[in-house]
């Protein structure tokens, strides 16, 4: 722990601001949504790596997010310490219960101010060994933060003042304040991606209307940056995706050539951005005729992830609640050919996807159920789902995956609760055996309600 | 308020409340059951049992109409209700069930075709129990009534909840062969590494509960586990009429791979069912007899209980649904037709359980082979089932009638498609017959020229030949059965389907590697490479001189920009001949739909290097089987501009029995039929009404929908005679 950072933050949390802010409260989450997991640089002692969190903020409550760095070798010798990856998973020992560590200031090693209603988050690798957080939030001015991960130090990009993200933050629908215009906008930036290469996407919910405010000529966007220059938007950084009021996307996946975007209310299900043709997006599938709702007629859908050779695509849909597997070919060419090869019933409310490839074997996917309140995972092989860890929280939303070797430790940001579930996979050959083994971060009850009987005596 | 008297109250309010909803009510509709999760439904006697899976539920609908009222539009169904009578009753399974199973057995399933039978006496029998199960879990729920008792036949409750060492990836159940015998569940099991196939042997009700678990243990199939391989999962089981008989299908690698098995347990021996691809759901059949025949004026009422000959034993095909997983480096790149794919890896198939083969067609007496995939485009099959003697309305119009043995399949672009099973192929809901003098459910096509800049100009005396005044065999015709609807190209030295777009990275100037499985049956010396690449660096064209299945040798050296580099490239037909060339096939037929057809030269017949059909109709001539398209190219006129084209617009005459429905006025409800995900089928006489009806469900619209069959209209979206419930 790093109490000089610590004394920092809460100074710049409590004594900073222009006005008196109030801040979210210190030591947990509050509606945790984007998480990721980085692995330490070599010079850091740690194993277990970093866990950044999103705190969003979502009933406004107080005056701002945030983003935790937490340390998780650090919880390795809480008082009640966070089990290390395998252990307690004899089978024939019987399985211990989920810890439950809840104040989490001891591991926290800094955190950063950002804007409200946080979505997803991307870590994008640097060549020089650290990490560059992208995160999109909802709220006023519609902003997608850039912020620098080193070992658990956080550093908002550009500098600033370095812990107030949000002044630096570009705009997505006022990215250009002197000539502020109706198009193109990306309003409620939800979901992003970055390419090995550092290419930054942003998918955005809400179409943007022209004039804005009247509720005519929506059109949605996707919004194209470089990981090196996340403030340099231009109307060159957003590429058309379609006109109507049904057009905004929810996720985004990035490949070598091509972006793949989700569609959230009755959008196209995906559609794919041409990397290397400006303005070149393909709306349908199969050369040009077949749309993937013409073979599986979702109305929804959310997260999304692209195996490493691209021949395969997750999606995660609603209505009906399913995980929708498609094949493609020639994913690289003019015109990759796309069809939908399987859907599977998912539990309530499939949210956010993560891809765990296996050697030899068919890829497990992991997949959030928002109301079910589940971690359910998917086994290629068998072409179904294979586990459900039931009660990870409530409304689990976003996950991040630490890979080690065969094995996985899974980390779910439980919106619900405040809450951050983590489930161990010991053997990914094995993935019936996954398990929740740790609950980070004190419940959220007594915040949002604290009339909730079992709040009394309870200080938030 | 005394306690007593606000449940009075309560109950005087709900009580006008339900008598208000149903006299208000312009359709049909059930006490709501609040149910979600509406994934599986399946019959067991007169009731309809419905997962509610988000609320880790199962929800029964009663099949036996209450008394209709006069005011009503159509007699509607109710859930089972609850001990307290004004809610539905619930009947909590284990977390999230998914799919569902029933005991089915078969009471003449020795019955030998030929033989005669009345086909309500062969029907399949269902019960007593349920199963329920969900994907990943370890656990089984096993539903039934709470005893034998015709007393408590409504009182629905789970029974036993079972617990295996692995997740159930499949479940299906054999009920019990006599009086005493016990229903058989069948249980897959995978644990990551290894699927295993067990059974549990449940007693009859009255024996269920005083039933110690040592006796229900669930049991090895022992022997037959040995067949299945690592890493290979069970996906489908499928008990067969025959109480010895098992068929398992299984899934491997991602999909590409799987098998399936028919498996005898007494006799310890398996064998493989042929299928072209892997299997993702399986059903078979009851005993179906000769259907009962359309009225006449002589019998204007034909006798249903007359016993008739038994088409199809019991069991005889069984269908699976290709798993499309399969498909995977398959597929042709230019064509999605499913019929371009060889062997087929979508659609449905048969396999005749005598032989384990593909099971053949016979037209006019004749067998006319394999049968051919029934396909549904590129939708996704969600369910399939198969009913024995089922009456629908006729494809043709006409009024119902019986049919041996219909399918029906969900597709998850919310059609029911229904085919005729036991004729094993597709229902064409436009057949060839004449009406008004005319004849028409018959492939058409219609012929226009269009210039290379798109826009269409006026027909050429010269190339495609249109009329056939001189030899009949010249004009432009199609076939039944493989021709399609869409558009065909007959392109002047067109770019060749499967050429356009490719990568390579040459490092001989005369030499172009390719790709395995590359099209090298489309080039022709002096067809033309054209060259790019990305930087605008390597441009050019070149001729072929030679194809090997490893690379294309040309005639003149490639670009020196061209080499040592990855480059993209497309071929061209022919582009150096001009265009009265009678020497080289310098014109390239291919569908938007079909893809590659073929090259033809001028003055030349042109005739498919393949003819796919989709379906055999009644007309097919297995002998001696129509092209899908045949046409004459005459001389090239000197007008004509690379990339000028022919094109040949074609319909079908053929049309699947597609059905979906309008619930317009229900938006939520209307938003939902997107995707529908099980059928189940009843047959049988309420209100002194004979009914064939069929249950759908639709987990987007926490609901589901009974059609009567008769009242179907094909080939529509029906806005009627349905019924929803929630």
């Amino acid at each position: 722990m790093r109490p000089s950072i610590l004394c920092a933050a809460a100074l710049l949390f409590a004594a900073c601001s222009t006005y008196e802010e109030k801040a979210p409260p210190a030591g947990r989450f509050y509606y945790p949504t984007g998480i990721a997991h980085v692995r330490s640089s070599a010079a850091s002692p740690s194993e277990d790596g970093y866990l950044y969190v999103a705190t969003s903020n979502f009933d406004k409550r107080f005056a701002y997010g945030k983003v935790t760095a937490l340390q998780l070798s650090a919880l390795r010798g809480a008082s009640t310490p966070l089990p290390a990856l395998g252990a307690g998973a004899d089978p024939g020992a019987g399985l211990p219960a989920a810890v439950k560590i809840e104040d989490l200031t001891g591991a926290i090693s800094d955190e950063v101010v950002i804007q409200s209603f946080a979505g997803e988050m991307a870590a994008f690798a640097e060549p020089d060994g650290g990490t560059r957080l992208f995160l999109p939030t909802r709220s006023e001015g519609s902003r997608l933060h850039a912020i620098d991960a080193v070992d658990g130090t956080l550093t908002c990009v550009p500098g600033g003042d370095g812990k107030d993200c949000r002044p630096s933050a570009p705009s997505l629908t006022e990215w250009d304040p002197g000539n502020r215009v109706a198009k193109p906008r990306a309003a409620e930036p939800m979901g992003v991606a970055v390419s090995p290469a550092g290419d930054v996407f942003v998918a955005h919910i809400q179409p943007a209307d022209n004039p804005t405010g009247t509720g005519e000529n929506f059109e949605s966007y996707v919004v194209h940056l470089r990981a090196d220059d996340p403030t340099g938007i231009s109307a060159d950084s957003f590429t058309s995706i379609g006109q109507g009021s049904n057009t905004g996307s929810n996720s985004v996946a990035v490949g070598k050539r091509y972006a793949y975007l989700t569609g959230r209310f009755n959008s196209p299900t995906i559609r794919l951005v041409d990397t290397r043709v400006p303005q070149r997006v393909i709306y349908t599938s199969v050369s040009g005729s077949v749309l993937v709702s013409d073979t599986f007629n979702a109305l929804d859908t959310r997260g999304i992830a692209v195996a490493s050779d691209e021949r395969r695509i997750y999606l995660a849909t609603r209505v009906p609640d399913s995980l929708v597997v498609l094949d493609v070919d020639d994913p690289e060419g003019d015109f990759p050919t796309i069809r939908v090869v399987s859907a599977v019933a998912a539990p309530e409310a499939p949210n956010a996807l993560a891809l765990l490839e296996r050697p030899g074997r068919g890829a497990l996917v992991l997949m959030t159920c928002t109301s079910a309140g589940v971690l359910a995972v998917f086994d290629e092989d068998v072409g179904a789902l294979v586990a459900q860890v039931p009660a990870v929280g409530s409304q689990p939303y976003g996950l991040t995956v630490d890979r080690r070797g065969n094995a996985a430790r899974v980390f779910v940001s439980n919106f619900g609760d405040g809450s951050v579930a983590v489930v161990d996979i010991d053997d990914l050959n094995r993935p019936q055996r996954a398990r929740m083994v740790a609950r980070l971060g004190a419940l959220q009850t007594c915040v949002v309600r604290p009339q909730d009987p079992t709040c009394q005596g309870v200080t938030p | 308020m005394t306690a007593a008297s606000f449940r009075s109250a309560l109950l005087t309010t709900a009580a006008a409340a339900c008598l208000a909803l149903a006299g208000c009510s312009q359709t049909a509709s059930a006490p709501l059951a609040n149910m979600s999760g509406t994934r599986d439904l399946v019959t067991v006697g007169d009731f309809l049992f419905v997962t509610s899976s988000d609320r880790s539920e199962l929800r029964v609908l009663d099949l036996v109409p209450p008394i209709q009222r006069s005011d009503e539009p159509t007699r509607k169904l109710e859930f089972v209700s609850a001990p307290n009578v004004l809610e539905p009753l619930s009947i909590p399974v284990l977390d999230r069930p998914t799919a569902l199973a029933r005991d089915v057995r078969y009471p003449s399933a020795a019955l030998p075709e030929g033989q005669l039978a009345v086909a309500s006496e062969v029907a399949e029998v269902e019960g007593p129990y349920v199963y329920a199960m969900s994907e990943g879990s370890p656990e089984i729920s096993v539903v039934g009534p709470i005893s034998a008792a015709e007393a408590d036949a409504r009182r629905f409750a789970e029974l036993r909840r079972f617990r295996e060492a692995a997740p159930v990836t499949a479940i299906a159940a054999r009920g019990a062969q006599n009086s005493g015998d016990p229903s058989r569940l069948y249980i897959a099991l995978f644990d990551g590494a290894r699927a295993e196939i067990r059974f549990r042997e449940l007693p009859g009700l009255d024996q269920l509960g005083a039933a110690d678990e040592a006796s229900l243990a669930s049991r090895s199939l022992g022997i037959f586990n040995d067949v299945l391989l690592p890493n290979e999962a069970v996906v489908a089981l499928l008990p067969l009429p025959d109480p010895n008989k098992l068929v398992v299908a299984t899934r491997s690698a991602e999909g590409r791979s799987g098998r399936t098995l028919e498996i005898d347990t007494v006799l310890k021996t398996s064998r493989v069912y042929n299928f072209p691809a892997p299997v993702r759901i399986l059903a078979t059949h009851a005993v179906a007899v000769e259907p009962v025949p359309a009225p006449t004026d002589a019998v204007p009422n034909p006798d249903p209980s007359i016993p008739r000959p038994v088409v199809l034993r019991a069991g005889r095909y069984v269908y699976g649904v290709l798993d499309e997983s399969s498909c995977r480096d398959r597929f042709q790149p230019d064509s999605n037709h499913p019929a371009a794919v060889t062997p087929p890896c979508r659609g449905v198939m048969a396999v005749d359980s005598n032989t384990g083969e593909i099971a053949h067609q016979i037209i006019g007496g004749k067998d006319a082979g394999p049968m051919l995939p029934i396909g549904f485009g590129t939708s996704l099959p969600t369910s399939m089932i198969l009913v024995s003697n089922a009456r629908i309305n006729q494809p043709s119009g006409g009024g119902s009638l019986e049919y041996a043995v219909v399918g029906f399949v969900t597709v998850a672009t919310g059609q029911i498609v229904l085919f005729e099973a036991s004729a094993l192929r597709a229902f064409d809901i436009q057949p060839t017959r004449v009406v008004n003098g005319e004849t028409v459910g018959v492939p058409t096509v219609g012929v226009l020229y269009r210039k290379a800049d798109g826009t269409e100009g006026t027909y050429p005396d010269h190339g495609l030949r249109t009329t056939s005044q001189t030899d009949p065999k010249s004009a432009v015709t199609v076939s039944e059965g493989s021709t399609l609807n869409e558009i065909i190209g007959v392109t002047l030295r067109g770019l060749i389907p499967g050429w356009v777009g490719l990568n390579a990275t040459p490092t001989d100037p005369h030499q172009l590697p390719l790709a395995p499985g590359a099209p090298i049956g489309r080039l022709r010396p002096d067809d033309g490479l054209e060259l790019a690449s990305t930087d605008g660096a390597c441009t050019g064209q070149v001729r072929v001189a030679s194809v090997t299945a490893a690379a294309i040798t040309t005639v003149e050296a490639l670009p020196p920009s061209c080499v040592g580099r990855p480059i993209r490239y497309a071929v061209r037909a022919a582009p150096g001949a001009d265009n009265k060339d009678t020497t080289h096939e310098l014109w390239v037929v291919a569908g938007e739909v079909s893809g590659y057809l073929g090259r033809v030269k001028n003055n030349s017949e042109f005739l498919p290097e393949v003819t796919r059909y989709y379906t055999r109709t009644d007309t097919y001539n297995a002998m001696f089987p129509a092209p899908q398209i045949h046409f004459y190219m005459e001389d090239g006129s000197p007008d004509f501009q690379t990339g000028d084209r022919f094109e040949l617009i074609t319909t079908s005459g053929f049309a699947p029995y597609s059905v979906t429905f309008d619930l317009s006025y229900d938006a939520t409800f209307a938003a939902g039929l997107a995707v529908p995900s099980a059928i189940a089928y009843r047959h049988g006489v309420y209100d002194g009404k004979e009914r064939w009806r069929v249950f759908i469900s639709y987990p987007a619209s926490k609901g589901l929908l009974e059609v009567n069959l008769p009242t179907l209209a094909p080939g529509a979206q029906n806005t009627q005679n349905y019924v929803p419930y929630r």
